[in-house]
């Protein structure tokens, strides 16, 4: 009876099975990718009350072009539609005022002390500060090496462009990325 | 500023690591994840309309194909309001190992537990319904029972249910064969048709919520209350009048959130509105 069931339900198919199955391969992609994403668009200036939104967009849409997208190229799709999206929303952001909602306390935030979340929340905006003096080539490059840990080469595929390229905007993306830093702490040595 | 941006006093190196190391430590909110992940379902769905084959097409692997349209639904309805992740249903259908394709599982023991978690669910989440049903006639939530031990580290239900006669809790550990066990629960099943109106509402109102318009998803909400007075979702609903009514007026969102709190102290929800009442609380205290 049980094995009967199991014939019904689950079978083992190939891997290929899911080109049958956009359900399925979405799916996948969100298990797959859903914490690149969403770190991205964080890391590249989209306010904290409209990331959710924004990654759910993101999926949406990569969800829709599934067809057109090669199966190994999800990844690549996806950062394209990231740097669109986060574009948009900056540039939205700039015309209104939101109203911050507090933020969603997630399993990861409610783990942390009050203290380490705090001590959290601020390296993270003093990061974002620093990025956000980056030009956009230079922080591209800089979260894909730095934060996300992507070879140069898996680098230069998403952004389309050599590796080589990807490596000279790296130096020059730490040492300016170094140098902000460096006045970020001098600011504050100042201010206390 | 506060004791906290302490750690700028670091060497400017060990800064750049320290402040590097918390972006990459930084993992998406679960209720993110799955809205992401409804957003795909509703997207594969085309307009909505849950049919076995697009269940099928989803994913669910059920042991029964009946069940697969209904386990589909309930699939859809997690990425609602941050709290459900902890159905066991999610665990079986959203959380799988990413590196596993789901449908290329060749490990026939694998594939027999999640389909044994998956026949679980189906057995206990319908009696949810039914319990809403019993429930009807009030609009008002009724209180939940306490949740019952599960077997592992998963948590509880958002609606657990007291065993009844023809459905004994003991009957999740038990070998009976997995298309029997989830009979039950296909009979009293909410149809997938209904909690997929009862999602579709409470999504605008969601969606409402996260845009702050706050009088757009209060009338979402009053529709859900009118439409399904005992509704499968009606915790959901609840938790999102909370944020909603929150949005403008903190103190009523306080007291709000204090009801949600006696009336489902159980829910997965209940962290979240927790959290919510915090934040009303430090956002009314300061001037």
């Amino acid at each position: 009876m049980a094995d009967c069931s199991f014939a019904l339900g689950e079978s083992a198919e190939p891997a290929s099975h899911a080109a049958a199955q956009p359900g399925a391969r979405a799916r996948e992609m969100v298990g797959l990718h859903f914490d690149f994403v969403w770190r991205l668009l964080r890391r590249l200036g989209v306010p904290e009350a409209e990331v959710d939104d924004a990654a759910q967009q993101v999926f949406i849409v990569a969800a829709r072009r599934l067809p057109d997208i090669p199966f190994g190229g999800e990844r690549t799709f996806l950062y394209g539609t990231v740097l669109r999206t986060a574009a948009t929303l900056r540039r939205n952001l700039r015309r209104r005022e939101r109203w911050l909602v507090p933020g969603s306390a997630d399993a990861e935030s409610s783990a942390r002390t009050p203290h380490e979340e705090l001590e959290h929340r601020q390296a993270l905006a003093v990061l974002d500060t620093l990025l956000g003096a980056l030009d956009d080539e230079l922080r591209d490059v800089f979260v894909l090496s730095e934060i996300e840990e992507l070879s140069a080469p898996e680098a230069a595929a998403l952004l389309g462009i050599p590796a080589g390229t990807v490596a000279s905007r790296l130096r020059r993306a730490r040492l300016a990325f170094s140098a902000q830093l460096k006045r970020l702490q001098a600011q504050t040595t100042r201010a206390r | 500023m506060t004791e906290t941006d302490r750690f700028l006093d670091q060497e400017p190196a060990e800064l750049e690591a320290f402040l590097l190391a918390h972006a990459r430590r930084e993992v998406a909110p679960a209720a993110a994840r799955e809205r992401a992940l409804l957003g795909v379902a509703q997207v594969a769905l085309g307009a909505g309309a849950l049919t076995v084959a697009s269940a099928a097409a989803l994913g669910a692997r059920p042991s029964a194909l009946k069940a697969s349209a209904w386990l589909a639904g309930k699939w859809l309805l997690l990425g609602l309001s941050g709290g459900l992740v902890t159905v066991t249903a999610a665990q079986a259908l959203t959380h799988g190992p990413p590196s596993e394709p789901p449908l290329a599982r060749s490990s026939v023991s694998t594939a027999k537990a999640r389909s044994a978690r998956v026949a679980r669910v189906a057995l206990r989440e319908p009696s949810d319904s039914e319990a809403a049903r019993a429930a009807a006639p009030a609009s008002a939530p009724t209180p939940q029972a306490t949740p019952p031990a599960n077997g592992g580290t998963l948590p509880p239900l958002p609606l657990p249910l007291p065993p009844t006669p023809q459905q004994p809790r003991a009957a999740e550990r038990t070998n009976t064969p997995e298309s029997e066990r989830s009979l039950p629960a296909l009979r009293n099943a909410a149809s997938a048709p209904e909690l997929a109106r009862e999602l579709l509402v409470l999504e605008r109102a969601r969606n409402a919520v996260s845009a702050g318009a706050a009088a757009r998803a209060l009338s979402a909400l009053d529709e859900y209350s009118a439409e399904f007075p005992g509704g499968t979702l009606r915790a959901e609903a609840a938790a999102l009048r909370v944020e909603a009514v929150g949005l403008g007026d903190p103190e009523r969102g306080r007291a709000l959130a204090a009801a949600f709190l006696r009336d489902y102290p159980t829910s997965p929800l209940s962290t979240r509105v927790r959290a919510l009442s915090e934040g009303y609380r430090a956002r009314s205290n300061k001037p």
